[in-house]
């Protein structure tokens, strides 16, 4: 083949490698790396909390006088709005004297209130803490 | 070989080195030399320009921001281009200057799923803090935050991020 011709291919394949090239360097990178689960739990039921384990640790930060605030976002760190709905089921209703904090029965001949995980939560966090579970838990009011 | 006469010569010099450097070809090899050093001189100026370009160029090249890929094994974001970045900005405002705002860092987190977090990510870019480098968005949460009671908060409004 002639010269001229030559120089087209070299040229074509240039054109072409070059091309190939851009494409890979430019196109969106997309990952398919780590666990089957969105690990921020927004908008996915995927990742699995054994609601009761959660109800418990709850329960043991906020069960006496003060409450640990660190240990209750810990705990709740995995559970989604969807799942908090179970952990609320299975906290189900506990004894709580609302003005001391704690399960302490003042008067013995009058049983304490029963109440539920959103009412605990209310009363024994400041409301700047309550308002960042609300951020996470639309169902907390 | 005819020695040129320097009456004005003070002190002993060399008359051997005078005759010779005054002669045909030791003005040839002073020329000579002269045209070395310049070569060499040129040389050397090409040399550290290129040495320092290159350093730069490749500074520059270690600090580019290399934006995050989206998981597509995850569902796809939950915002929009035009929020994350209003977002990014709503972070950067919070966190640059004096003090860092975590209220405002976690309302505006709050709700982001992985792929939308990547968007927020890649929509703050690397921006300049007030002392070091340009850091990324995680890495401004890292270094705004660095309290375990603060990194808790922010592992519970976006669990895996930090």
């Amino acid at each position: 083949m002639d010269a001229k011709t030559k120089k087209i291919i070299i040229a074509t394949t240039g054109v072409i490698a070059a091309g190939t090239i851009l494409y890979f360097v430019l196109r969106k990178k997309t990952d398919n790396s780590g666990g089957e689960c969105d690990p921020t739990g927004n908008g996915q039921n995927c990742i699995q909390v054994n609601p009761s384990v959660v109800a418990d640790s709850l329960y043991n930060a906020m069960k006496e006088s003060g409450t640990d605030e660190e240990a209750i976002l810990l705990a709740l760190k995995n559970v989604n709005a969807i799942m908090f709905d179970q952990v609320i089921k299975k906290f189900g209703k506990q004894s709580y004297n609302k003005y001391l904090g704690n399960q302490i029965n003042l008067t013995p001949w009058n049983p304490l209130p029963l109440e539920p995980l959103p009412v605990w939560l209310k009363s024994e966090l400041t409301t700047s803490e309550y308002n960042k579970l609300k951020l996470k838990y639309p169902q907390l009011t | 070989m005819a020695v040129k006469e320097n009456t004005q010569q003070k002190g002993l010099s060399n008359p051997a080195a005078l005759a010779l450097a005054s002669s045909p070809a030791g003005q040839q090899a002073i020329g000579g030399a002269i045209d070395t050093t310049l070569k060499v001189a040129k040389i050397t100026a090409i040399v550290a320009v290129l040495s320092i370009g290159g350093y730069i160029a490749y500074r520059m090249y270690k600090n580019r921001f290399v934006s995050m890929a989206t998981n597509s094994k995850y569902p796809k974001s939950n915002i929009t281009k035009d929020q994350a970045k209003a977002k990014a900005e709503a972070l950067y405002q919070a966190m640059h200057g004096w003090g860092a705002n975590l209220d405002t860092v976690l309302e505006t987190l709050a709700g982001l799923n992985y792929n939308g977090y990547v968007e927020v990510f890649n929509a703050f870019g690397k921006r300049s803090p007030a002392i070091g480098s340009d850091m990324t968005l995680t890495e401004w949460l890292n270094n705004q935050f660095t309290s375990s009671y603060d990194r808790t908060q922010i592992n519970f409004i976006l669990p895996g991020i930090l």
